[in-house]
């Protein structure tokens, strides 16, 4: 050391180490930040990404890397606007950035900011033409302005221009999936999760698309696998408890959604499942605070708080219809109307022997009658379903509620009968591939094999595609063995030895 | 106000060199569009034309062209030369325009052109543009106990009415930036020196953090008042590797974003750029951009003009020394002027908001004055980023 630095260093009292300690160290702390952030970031782990990359953000002021994925993990942590701060900072440091360019829109795009989302999709566009995630962004954008035929033709776009890009198949899925387009959403999901197996988001969304069709072991299965990839991400926990809530396991769907509380207490699809149990026992203030926790949260996406805004307003309606219907029935002045209204409003809680009790009393016919036929069968009440949809079917020539009888009358353990009423259904339209499916069923059940392979091949001449196809597939593959292998051919006789 | 740009001649150099799938024209059968202005990548704001050329076989070919901005046609063209006003606004925003030319035959090609969002740190208030003004005289002694009458304020040449003067003697928010790259490496003892004593000279209300940079750029220091820790930074800097200034530079007006008051960059550096992220232009728009004093010293042979462009823009000054060991004396000046500054607040008279850079110049009384105050600024209005959050 020179006599000078020395010089310097005696006089700010200060050992020769601990002048090279705070640069040299700041510069380790920050490259192991960093991995750190990156690790954690990875396994979905996105607080603990945010917490490590802050860190390495606020010493490493020029590492595009540090910001880049800072960004992503604010992103994944919905801290959307500070994901914005963090990624122009990447994008300052590297424009050409394809995905920081996409990731940036996709953090504005959260917030609702559509028309600062657009430039960004657009120049990761021109940097690399056909880029499927700017594609898919524009699509999302186009979505965002309700322009759903513009937006499935970008998905479609973007899967085109690579057929490997899962989250293209995972947003049109998605898309779908709002459209009520059950079946088609699933096939582009599970196509989504083929491509990535570990592909997190898609595994959440097909197990919510097969919570819908009421699929529960597929669901159930799917969303676990997402768990079991991403143990601390707290959406999947709410889609679990969200499928458990549909299949009426409220215990389980309670935990689920408590445990993403507890990973991220602003999760808010896991506070509107706490609402929904609160409401379905008539608990409506506790749901309405559970919404209201959800609305704390400043991290919410525009479309997100709309839509809790607009369940806060139907939770406060519904509170206030049945505190009035109640009364009005306690005190024996409830008309028939009321009597209807308050019976939807208990089925609407999933309290179906109550509303069957309720409606029952108002002696209904048409329409009504066929809902209290549906509210007997979701009791459990299988005779009076299959009475009530029996004397509709007769008099009403409709072969749905044919159906509807034949799945009671299977209820109660009366096949034959269940498919003598399959065979009323096909015969006002053979086409109706649920009488098809639950006839072969049935044709199955008492025994009759041959019978069932050749209702089930009818039903998937119906009915090729869907969950429900692959499970007659499946069905078929166990009632027909495969043919037995071929023998191999003969070995050929030894070639004669030289003599 | 009616505004053409004229980056034409930038596009078309660029469409050269881009690769194939960069370039923003699309073409079929001869028939091709591409927006001429504004360019990829420029800031826009206010009234401005967009001019779109098409090529034909011909004229008679083109039905007509579209104009979008952000997905939204704004214009219907149907003759040569293709070409709209679209008034974007005062803020700053990135915007996608859209040009799409329609053949007789019914189908249609486009060019796309997303333009850039410049940061603006230090938005002008409506009616107020702040300015801290240092004043030497003919030997270069600061000229002290000046009133408001020796000043006059110009704007693009227009005089304009002082509202507010003092001497400047509220806290300041600095940046001590080091050059740690490999050739500091025998100049380093003087430099923690000298950065030290620079420490010393602030005032227990003064805030500093400490800018270590080589071809990388780590904070060693926030902002802080404690000098011990500012000390134990600045001298702890190591030599190595390359030299990334203008990263440097960009980080610290980062840091500064969101800090209202009189804010300071105090550079030492002994060589010039040679692995920075940014280029030259965006750190001199940056600097123009934001109400940020820098104060350059540079060691050696450096490159002067670039240290001095910084420097003037922002209403700082360069200083050049050769030798190490005349750190401490410049960090010394430094400090003196930091602590003999004016404060102008005036009515600016300009009302058009339309991004462009407004010249300011500021003269003192005496001829024999030199005084040094920023440049201009962004006729932008302010307010945060949309979809950012508030800078820390």
């Amino acid at each position: 050391m020179r006599p000078r630095v020395l010089a310097a260093a005696l006089t700010l009292g200060l050992a020769t180490e601990a002048l090279a300690g705070r640069a040299s160290e700041i510069r380790k702390e920050a490259f192991k930040l960093l991995n750190e952030g990156v690790a954690a970031y990875n396994k979905g782990d996105y607080k603990a990404a945010v917490v490590a990359l802050s860190k390495a953000s606020d010493m490493s002021l020029n590492s595009f890397r540090t910001h880049y994925f800072l960004g992503l993990a604010l992103t994944g942590d919905r801290r959307y606007a500070e994901a914005v701060s963090a990624l122009s900072i990447a994008l300052d440091l590297d424009p050409a950035h394809l995905q920081a360019n996409v990731a940036s829109g996709d953090a504005l795009l959260a917030q609702g900011i559509v028309d600062e989302a657009s430039p960004f999709y657009y120049r990761a566009l021109k940097l690399r033409a056909e880029f499927p995630p700017a594609l898919d962004g524009l699509a999302r954008v186009a979505e965002a302005q309700a322009d759903d035929d513009k937006a499935i033709a970008l998905y479609e776009r973007a899967i085109a221009s690579d057929k490997g890009f899962a989250a293209g198949y995972m947003h049109l899925g998605d898309l779908y999936l709002r459209h009520g387009r059950l079946e088609d959403a699933v096939k582009l999901l599970v196509e989504a999760v083929t491509i990535r197996p570990d592909f997190g988001p898609g595994l959440d969304r097909l197990a919510a698309a097969y919570g819908r069709l009421g699929y529960s072991n597929e669901a159930v299965a799917t969303i676990r696998r997402a768990i079991e990839l991403e143990p601390r991400n707290a959406e999947h926990q709410a889609t679990l408890g969200h499928v458990l809530l549909g299949m009426g396991v409220d215990g389980g769907a309670t935990a689920a959604f408590r445990e993403a509380i507890a990973l991220d207490a602003g999760e808010p699809r896991a506070h509107e499942g706490l609402a929904e149990i609160a409401r379905r026992v008539g608990r409506y203030d506790d749901a309405v605070a559970e919404v209201d926790l959800a609305l704390a949260d400043t991290r919410l996406d525009r479309r997100t708080r709309e839509r809790l805004t607009a369940t806060r307003a139907t939770l406060h309606a519904e509170k206030t219809e049945a505190a009035a219907l109640e009364s009005r029935a306690a005190a024996g002045t409830a008309s028939t109307a009321d009597m209807a209204a308050l019976a939807a409003l208990f089925a609407g809680r999933g309290e179906w022997s109550r509303a069957a009790l309720l409606l029952e009393a108002t002696s209904p016919a048409g329409a009504a009658r066929e809902r209290l036929a549906f509210y007997y069968f979701r009791a459990g009440r299988f005779r009076e379903a299959h009475a009530a949809y029996a004397e509709l079917a007769r008099s009403g020539g409709r072969g749905d509620l044919e159906i509807n009888d034949g799945a009671a009358l299977a209820r109660l353990g009366s096949d034959a009968e269940a498919i003598q009423a399959y065979d009323r259904a096909l015969a006002i339209d053979g086409s109706q591939a649920r009488a098809l499916l639950f006839r072969a069923n049935a044709l199955l059940r008492l025994g009759r094999s041959d019978e069932a392979i050749g209702a089930y091949k009818r039903f998937l001449e119906v009915k090729p595609d869907g969950e429900s196809a692959e499970q007659a597939r499946r069905i078929l593959a166990l009632l027909t063995p495969a043919p037995a292998p071929k023998p191999p051919p003969a070995e050929p006789p030894p070639a004669p030895g030289k003599p | 106000m009616r505004r053409t740009l004229r980056i034409a001649a930038l596009v078309l150099v660029a469409a050269g060199f881009l690769p194939a799938a960069a370039q923003d024209a699309t073409q079929r059968r001869g028939f091709s569009i591409r927006i001429t202005a504004p360019a990829a990548d420029e800031f826009v704001a206010g009234r401005t034309t967009i001019t779109a050329e098409v090529k034909a076989e011909r004229p008679a070919e083109v039905d007509r062209v579209e104009f979008l901005v952000n997905d939204k046609v704004v214009f219907v063209d149907r003759e040569a030369p293709y070409a709209c006003v679209y008034d974007f606004g005062e803020e700053s925003k990135a915007w996608v325009i859209r040009a799409l030319a329609y053949h007789v035959e019914g189908f249609s090609v486009s060019s796309v052109v997303v333009t850039r969002k410049i940061t603006i740190s230090a938005f002008e208030e409506v009616n107020r543009v702040l300015l801290w003004v240092t004043v030497t005289d003919k030997s270069d002694q600061l000229v002290s106990a000046l009133k408001r009458e020796d000043f006059q304020v110009f704007e693009d040449g227009a005089p304009q009415e002082i509202r507010e003067f003092t001497l400047e003697e509220r806290p300041i928010t600095m940046a001590i930036v080091l050059d740690s790259s490999g050739s500091m490496r025998d100049q380093l003892g003087d430099v923690h020196e000298a950065a030290a004593s620079f420490v010393e000279t602030l005032r227990p209300v003064d805030r500093a953090m400490v800018i270590d940079f080589d071809d990388k750029v780590f904070l060693l220091q926030d902002l802080t008042s404690d000098q011990a820790l500012l000390k134990e930074a600045v001298t702890s800097t190591e030599a190595l590797g390359s030299t990334a200034l203008y990263d440097a530079l960009h980080a610290a007006f980062r840091r500064f974003r969101g800090i209202e008051g009189r804010k300071a960059i105090v550079l030492l550096s002994d060589g010039d750029d040679s692995s920075s992220q940014f280029g030259y232009e965006r750190i001199l728009e940056e600097a123009k951009a934001g109400n940020v004093l820098i104060y350059c010293i540079g060691l050696g042979d450096v490159r002067k003009s670039v240290l001095k462009e910084f420097s003037e823009t922002t209403g700082g000054r360069a200083y050049f020394v050769s030798k190490a060991t005349e750190l401490k004396e410049t960090y010394q000046r430094i400090a003196e002027e930091l602590r003999l500054q004016y404060y102008i607040a005036y009515a600016t008279s300009n009302k058009v908001w339309d991004g462009r850079f407004v010249k300011l110049e500021v003269k003192g009384r005496h001829p024999d004055w030199t005084v040094r105050a920023r440049k201009g600024y962004f006729a932008v209005r302010g307010g945060a980023p949309p979809g950012a959050a508030p800078a820390k």
